[in-house]
C-alpha cells in the first residue's frame, strides 16, 4: 500500500485539537523517514535455532552511591583461551540473580531476562551476592557463574544529587482553631481568608489545594496538619505526617474551652505612698488554661503591674509581684478577665513563611 | 445553588467523616468531622472519640455550607454589581 502525506488532510481530521496534530505529524514524518530508506526487508519471525547453551559471559557487579552496576561480558568478547564462541553473535539471554548469602539459598531476587549488558539496580544500603546464567532460547541455561564476595551498594552521596532539586518547601495556609460549642473547630484555608483555597510550593512548583474544616476537635489539643491528597490529616504528633506524599499544611495549638471556666478573686496589698506590695490570690478560680489579665480599677494610683504567674491544675496559686506604682488606695479593686488559651495557629499564613513545611516543632 | 455536598465517606484509618462540598464552578471544600480521638503514636491505632452518638452530622455540614455560601454570594453579588465574569 502507498501511503500519500497530505499535511491538510492532517490538520482537517485535528480539528483544532493541538495534540492530535502533533501525534499525527511525528507519524506522517516517520512514514516519510521510512519510505526514503526504501522497502522494508523482511525479517524472519522464526529464531535460528542454537544447539544448546551459549558459552560463559562473564559478570561484574560494582556498588556505590545506593546501587549496584552490572556489566556482562558476552562470550564472543571474551579473548585467551575462552574466546571465540557464538561466533554468529547470536542473542543471548542473560539471567542475573542476587541473593543476601553467598550459597544463594534464602533472600534470592532474580531480575527480568534481557539480552542487554549492563544494568544499575538501585538498593541504597544493600549488601549481595550476584550470579549470572545465559541462554539462547530462554529454557537451556549454561551453569551459574557467580561473581566472588559480596557487593555493597552503599549509601547515595550528596555527589549524585542534582544540584538545585526542590528540597525548600512551604505554603500559604493559614490553620487556626475557633470553639463551637462542645468542640473546636480546626480551619485551613489561603491568603484569602476563611474558605479560600491555599497554595503549596515546592521549589518552583505549586499547587493550589482547597480550604478545609476539620470539626469536632478536642479542645486544648495540640496537632499537625497534612493534605494527603483527597483530605486533611491531622496527627497528634509530626512524625506521623511525613508520608512522602503527603503535604505539609501546619502546626496548630487548639483553643481551649472556657465552658467550665471560674475567674480567680486577686486583692492588693498597700504600702507606703500606696505602692502594690502585693496580689493577694483570695480564690485560684478553676479550668485556667492560660494566664488572666489583671487591671486595678482605680482613680489615684498609677504604675503597677503584675509579676509571672503560677497556674497549676487550671488553678491560679500566686502572682508575683512586679513594678509597685505609687497613690493607690484601700478601695481599689483587681478586675480578673481571660484565663482561656486562645490557641495558636500555623501554617505559612500569608507570606509563606518557614512554618508551612512542618520542619521540626516548631508551627 | 452554590456549594453542594458532592460525596461523603468515612476514612476509617484516618478516623474522619469525609464531607466534599462542590459548586457549580467545580470549586472544592473539604469538610471533616473528626471521629477518632487519641491514636496510638507507634502503631496508628485510633481510639473512637467518646461524643460520637452526639453529634449531627447534617447540623454541622449545613452549617459550614451556609457559611461558604453566604461569602460565595457577596462575591458574586459584587461581581453582578461591576459586570464581571465570574469563574
Amino acid at each position: 500500500m502507498t501511503l500519500i502525506p497530505n499535511l491538510a488532510q492532517i490538520n482537517a481530521a485535528a480539528k483544532g485539537n493541538n495534540d492530535l496534530r502533533e501525534t499525527l505529524l511525528s507519524l506522517h514524518l516517520a512514514v516519510q523517514t521510512v519510505q526514503i530508506q526504501g522497502p522494508l526487508t523482511k525479517v524472519d519471525s522464526v529464531p535460528r535455532k542454537a544447539a544448546g547453551p551459549p558459552g560463559q559471559s562473564q559478570l561484574s557487579v560494582t556498588g556505590a552511591n545506593g546501587s549496584f552496576t552490572v556489566q556482562i561480558t558476552l562470550p564472543q568478547q571474551a579473548s585467551g583461551s575462552a574466546a571465540p564462541t557464538n561466533a554468529a553473535n547470536q542473542p543471548i539471554y542473560q539471567e542475573v540473580s542476587s541473593s543476601t548469602v553467598p550459597n544463594f539459598s534464602i533472600g534470592v531476587v532474580t531480575y527480568p531476562l534481557s539480552t542487554g549488558t549492563s544494568f544499575i539496580f538501585a538498593n541504597p544500603g544493600a549488601t549481595l551476592y550476584w550470579r549470572l546464567r545465559s541462554s539462547y532460547d530462554q529454557k537451556t541455561f549454561n551453569n551459574y557463574s557467580t561473581q566472588s564476595g559480596p557487593v555493597a551498594a552503599g549509601l547515595q552521596t550528596s555527589a549524585a544529587i542534582n544540584p538545585n532539586i526542590p528540597l525548600s518547601q512551604g505554603n500559604f495556609a493559614t490553620v487556626d482553631s475557633i470553639a463551637a460549642g462542645g468542640s473546636a473547630t480546626v480551619r485551613i484555608y489561603g491568603s484569602g481568608g476563611v474558605g479560600t483555597s491555599w497554595t503549596s510550593i515546592l521549589g518552583s512548583n505549586s499547587k493550589v489545594i482547597p480550604a478545609g474544616t476539620i470539626l469536632n476537635v478536642t479542645y486544648g489539643s495540640t496537632g499537625f496538619v497534612a493534605w494527603d491528597g483527597s483530605k486533611y490529616q491531622f496527627k497528634a504528633g509530626l512524625t506521623q505526617t511525613f508520608p512522602d506524599t503527603w503535604l505539609p499544611v501546619g502546626k496548630v495549638s487548639v483553643i481551649a474551652s472556657g465552658a467550665g471556666l471560674v475567674l480567680p478573686v486577686v486583692h492588693l496589698v498597700l504600702g507606703t505612698g500606696g505602692a502594690v506590695l502585693a496580689w493577694n490570690v483570695i480564690s485560684g478560680g478553676t479550668d485556667l488554661t492560660a494566664d488572666v489579665t489583671l487591671a486595678i480599677v482605680t482613680s489615684t494610683g498609677a504604675g503597677a503591674n503584675p509579676g509571672a504567674q503560677t497556674i497549676s491544675g487550671g488553678v491560679l496559686q500566686s502572682i508575683a509581684p512586679g513594678n509597685p506604682g505609687a497613690n493607690y488606695a484601700g478601695g481599689d479593686t483587681v478586675n480578673v478577665s481571660g484565663g482561656v488559651a486562645a490557641g495558636v495557629g500555623g501554617g505559612g499564613g500569608p507570606v509563606g513563611s518557614n512554618a508551612g513545611r512542618l520542619y521540626g516543632n516548631t508551627t | 445553588m452554590g456549594y453542594q455536598v458532592h460525596k461523603q465517606y468515612v476514612d476509617l484509618e484516618s478516623g474522619f467523616h469525609v464531607i466534599e462540598l462542590r459548586d457549580e464552578r467545580g470549586h472544592k471544600q473539604v469538610v471533616q468531622i473528626m471521629l477518632g480521638g487519641a491514636e496510638c503514636p507507634a502503631c496508628g491505632r485510633l481510639t473512637p472519640k467518646d461524643d460520637l452518638g452526639d453529634l449531627d452530622p447534617s447540623a454541622r455540614i449545613g452549617e459550614v455550607t451556609a457559611e461558604r455560601n453566604l461569602e460565595q454570594r457577596n462575591m458574586i453579588a459584587y461581581a453582578l454589581k461591576h459586570g464581571l465574569i465570574l469563574k
